[in-house]
Parts: C-alpha cells; sequence; structure tokens
C-alpha cells in the first residue's frame, strides 16, 4: 500500500513538472514570439492547430471553411501576439479568436446558405405535442447504429443556431471549462449553461425527430 | 417542490454532470417515479457520449505551410526601416558607403564650380545667349542698313543664322547680306584683336556643321569661327543701336595688363566727361556717358590697353548712354 501510495505521488509530481515545463516552454515560444521570431511561432502553430482546426469545423460545418478560419485565427494572432499579456491561457485566446473568425464568416455566407430549420423553432413546435411514453425496452437511439446516430448528430449540431452550436461544441466535444468558455465567447458563466442545456435538448430533440422520418 | 416540467428541465444538466448535490439527489428521487424523464435522459445521455466520441479530425496537411508562408510574408513587411536600409550589413553597408562617397565628390565639385564661375567677370546673359538669335536677326538686317555703323565687322553672313528660323526672316536676310557684300569693304580688324577675339570665339561659339557648309558653298574667305564671332558681336552692338537703347548697355572690351589702372582711369576719365560710374565690379564697370563724349572716353582706354570690342558710336545726339566696359587682364 505504501509501495503504491508513492508510486501515486511519484506520478503526480511527473505529471505537475511535465505541465511547468510545458508552460515555461510556451512562455519562452511567446518571448520569442513578441520579438517576430516565426520559428517559435511555428511551434505554437503545429502545437494548436489540430484542436483550433476541430473546433473551427464543427462550429462552421465543412472543412474549407474550418481551414480558412484556422488560417486566419493565426495570422490574426501573429499581428496581435505583443497585446496578448497571458491573463488567459493561449488556448482560450487562440479559441476565442477562432470562435469571432467562424461568426464573422457565418454571417457573411448566411445568405448564401441554405435555409435549415430551425431548431429553436422546431422545439416551440414541439411544445404544443403530447409527450411520448417511454417504455422500459430500449429505446430507438439506443437501437441505432453509432456511425447512423453520428451523421444525423452532425447534421443536427450543423442546423443548431450559431449561438448554441459554440456552446454545444466548446463543452460537450472539447470539454472546455464554463470559466474559459464564459471568456471565450464573452458571456457570463450563467448564461453559457443556459444556453448549453437548451443546445442539449435541441439536439436530442433533432435526432429523435431525424429518426422517425424515413 | 419542483414540478415535472422543472425537474425535466435539469436533465440535460445532469445528462452531463453539471448538477449540484442537491439538485442531483432532488431529480434522482424525482427519476425513480417517472418514467418519461428517465427515458429522456437515457436519450440525452446517448447523445453526449456519441458527442464526446465523435473522432478529432487531422488538419489538412499544406494547412501549417500555407500559415506559416502568410506569417513569415506579414513579419518580412512588418520589418524596421533600420533592417530595410541596413540589413544585410555586409552587402549594404560597403554599397552605401560608395554611394556616400559618389554624392560628396559630386557636392564637392559643384561647389567647386560655383565658386569659379563667380570669380568671372559677369556678362550681360543677353549676349551670351544663342537662343535669342532669332530676336537679333531682324536686328542685325535694320544695323547693316545703318548708314552710320562703323563698328569693324566682317560681312554678314547666313552662317550664324539659326537652322530654326522663320522663313520670311529669312527671305529679309538674304539681300541684305548681298546689298551689305556690295557696299564698301568695313575697316579691318586690327590684328592682335582679331587673334583674341579667334580664340575666344572658339571657345564660346561653333557654328552648326550645317551652317558651316553652306557657308562653305558661299565661298566666304574668312574662317567659319571668326565670321560666327564677327556676326555675333555686330548682332550685340545692334540690339543695343536699334531702339533699345536704355535696356540693353552699349558694349566696350579692353585687353589690359594691370587691373587696379584700369580702374582708377574710369575714376578719373569718366566725371571729366560728364558721366558717372553706375556699378563697378572686379573685371566690369557700368558707366552713364553723354553719346557725344563716347569716342573721347574710347580714346583715352585706348591708351590704357587694347580695345577688343567698340562700341557702336553715334556722336549725332545729346542723350546720356550706358556703356559697359569690360576688361581682361592678359598676364
Amino acid at each position: 500500500m505504501q509501495i503504491f501510495g508513492n508510486f501515486l505521488l511519484q506520478e503526480m509530481s511527473d505529471d505537475m513538472s511535465a505541465t511547468n515545463t510545458e508552460i515555461a516552454d510556451e512562455q519562452q515560444l511567446l518571448t520569442a514570439c513578441r520579438n517576430g521570431d516565426t520559428h517559435a511561432f511555428e511551434q505554437l502553430v503545429l502545437r494548436y492547430q489540430r484542436g483550433l482546426y476541430n473546433v473551427a469545423f464543427r462550429i462552421s460545418g465543412n472543412e474549407a471553411d474550418a481551414a480558412e478560419i484556422v488560417q486566419e485565427t493565426f495570422l490574426a494572432a501573429w499581428r496581435k501576439i505583443k497585446a496578448f499579456r497571458g491573463e488567459a491561457r493561449l488556448s482560450t485566446w487562440l479559441t476565442s479568436i477562432a470562435v469571432n473568425q467562424a461568426r464573422t464568416r457565418w454571417q457573411q455566407n448566411r445568405q448564401k446558405r441554405s435555409r435549415e430549420e430551425s431548431l429553436d423553432a422546431s422545439a416551440e413546435e414541439k411544445q404544443g405535442a403530447p409527450l411520448q411514453i417511454a417504455s422500459e425496452q430500449p429505446s430507438a437511439l439506443e437501437l441505432l447504429e453509432r456511425s447512423v446516430l453520428r451523421g444525423l448528430l452532425e447534421r443536427c449540431i450543423r442546423a443548431l443556431d450559431q449561438g448554441f452550436r459554440e456552446v454545444l461544441v466548446l463543452r460537450d466535444m472539447r470539454e472546455m471549462p464554463y470559466d474559459e468558455m464564459g471568456q471565450v465567447l464573452g458571456l457570463r458563466e450563467g448564461t453559457v449553461k443556459s444556453r448549453l442545456f437548451r443546445a442539449r435538448e435541441a439536439v436530442r430533440d433533432c435526432v429523435t425527430k431525424g429518426m422517425a422520418q424515413p | 417542490m419542483k414540478s415535472h416540467e422543472e425537474l425535466r428541465s435539469m436533465l440535460p444538466a445532469m445528462a452531463g454532470g453539471d448538477l449540484s448535490k442537491t439538485e442531483l439527489a432532488l431529480l434522482e428521487q424525482h427519476l425513480a417515479e417517472c418514467r418519461e424523464c428517465r427515458a429522456e435522459l437515457a436519450e440525452l445521455q446517448l447523445v453526449l457520449q456519441a458527442m464526446r466520441e465523435t473522432p478529432e479530425l487531422e488538419p489538412p496537411p499544406w494547412l501549417a505551410t500555407r500559415i506559416m508562408a502568410q506569417v513569415r510574408e506579414e513579419a518580412a513587411s512588418r520589418t524596421g526601416w533600420f533592417a530595410r536600409l541596413f540589413l544585410p550589413l555586409q552587402i549594404k553597408l560597403p554599397l552605401e558607403a560608395l554611394a556616400l562617397v559618389m554624392i560628396c565628390a559630386t557636392v564637392w565639385y559643384v561647389v567647386q564650380d560655383v565658386e569659379r564661375s563667380q570669380q568671372r567677370p559677369q556678362i550681360p546673359p543677353a549676349a551670351d545667349a544663342p537662343a535669342a538669335a532669332p530676336a537679333r536677326e531682324a536686328d542685325r538686317v535694320s544695323e547693316a542698313e545703318t548708314p552710320h555703323a562703323t563698328v569693324p565687322v566682317t560681312p554678314p553672313s547666313l552662317a550664324v543664322a539659326p537652322k530654326a528660323e522663320p522663313p520670311s526672316s529669312a527671305a529679309q536676310v538674304r539681300p541684305e547680306a548681298q546689298r551689305t557684300q556690295a557696299a564698301p569693304p568695313p575697316q579691318k580688324v586690327p590684328e592682335p584683336v582679331e587673334q583674341m577675339e579667334r580664340a575666344k570665339s572658339a571657345s564660346e561659339s561653333v557654328p552648326a556643321p550645317s551652317a558651316v557648309s553652306r557657308e562653305q558653298r558661299a565661298g566666304s574667305p574668312l574662317p567659319s569661327a571668326d565670321r560666327a564671332m564677327a556676326a555675333k558681336r555686330k548682332a550685340e552692338s545692334s540690339g543695343s543701336a536699334a531702339g533699345v537703347t536704355g535696356m540693353q548697355p552699349q558694349r566696350l572690351r579692353l585687353v589690359v595688363d594691370d587691373q587696379t589702372t584700369i580702374a582708377e582711369t574710369l575714376e578719373v576719365i569718366v566725371p571729366r566727361l560728364g558721366g558717372t560710374i553706375l556699378e563697378r565690379r572686379t573685371g566690369s564697370a557700368r558707366v552713364r556717358i553723354p553719346e557725344d563724349r563716347l569716342p573721347e572716353l574710347v580714346e583715352q582706354l585706348a591708351r590704357s590697353g587694347r580695345i577688343a570690342e567698340r562700341p557702336v558710336m553715334d556722336t549725332t545726339g545729346d542723350k546720356m548712354l550706358e556703356l559697359l566696359i569690360i576688361w581682361q587682364v592678359v598676364k
């Protein structure tokens, strides 16, 4: 037992020192970037491009837009790197830039996009509908194949309003803490939570509805 | 006690594990009784699980390269003026030093040239400007007709006529030139003066090749440089005689041995002849003198040196005329 305890402490201390090294390394890279070192910035690009690309893809809904968003994000970060004082985590700062870029792009493409039924509207419609009586048997949703469910889910997330999609992607797909979400989206924690719960419900409704359609 | 709807609205939070312990206990109590909520919670949990298990996408391999290309482009355009001017030092610094030396050398040369030109005696610009030739052409014609023109000039020639001369002016010049050639030969310029004039004309005026060939065809006995100088001088003197008196002073050119002597001589002679010295410079003086006393002045100055250029003398009037006396020291 004593040996296991020591091992656990050793593991924790290793993890912490690794994190500290990473932070110190990131600080060095940031300092170098502020002095115009593009090689240092390249290290940051390689470190964060994957996460940002996924956030951008989930929010924008297509790969071309996601690549553009990530590119614009890093370019904007390079321009403003001297203004970044390190009060937030670098990943949070980069994500907030990416979300803003996605919003701008979304507004620009708004006219071009095909109209998809708003999940909010469907939720309103559903208010008057009789509640489904659930049985103890596994639901249709539970019986659905994973790949089919994933496809349906992506369609439903894409059909969400921009604000709902942002919170859902950041929390349920990127597992971002609420305080960071507040910083990224410029919202209070309470607003983030209420928006997130509504988004979850809307997605569930959409998936259930999608299954009902042939 | 919360209602079914209120408790149901807490299900999305519960599915994500976002409820406090109190809320969780309350909802679990309700779930034990409500089958509908249990089913909805199961669906929510399934959806959330599916979302969390969504595989991450790999960004395209070219993305980082493209980003960095843009960043480097931006960084290059943001480079400061110092770096743009001087970096890399081993290439730009020697080139800039060389350029600086060349600029300094040019400035030094220009300053020296300006100083040299300021030391020379000033000559009225109209006298030397070749662009004034067409205007002077008409004057030359009228001067050739003037009977009392006693200035020692060689016969006028078309050699100095500018190429761009208007046809009407050329038509006027030709008969005049013939008439002058028919007139008795003018007084010849003394030999030493002529030699000096020749040397001067070689440096000041070179007739155009076409003009030279025209001259040669006309069979003129004089060298072209002499004829050009003579015509120029005549044009200048006629310019002052033909109605522009007062605007353009007459000119008298002297070759002297001592510069101070001639200056002192002028100080004495000019007031004695009833004139005034208007302006005195190194190597020249502008005087005003009665027209009828001009020959006397010329005669007295001739004692101080050789006269290289004489003014047009009109002793009939009693007006005051302006005379520019230029002297050159022969060492």
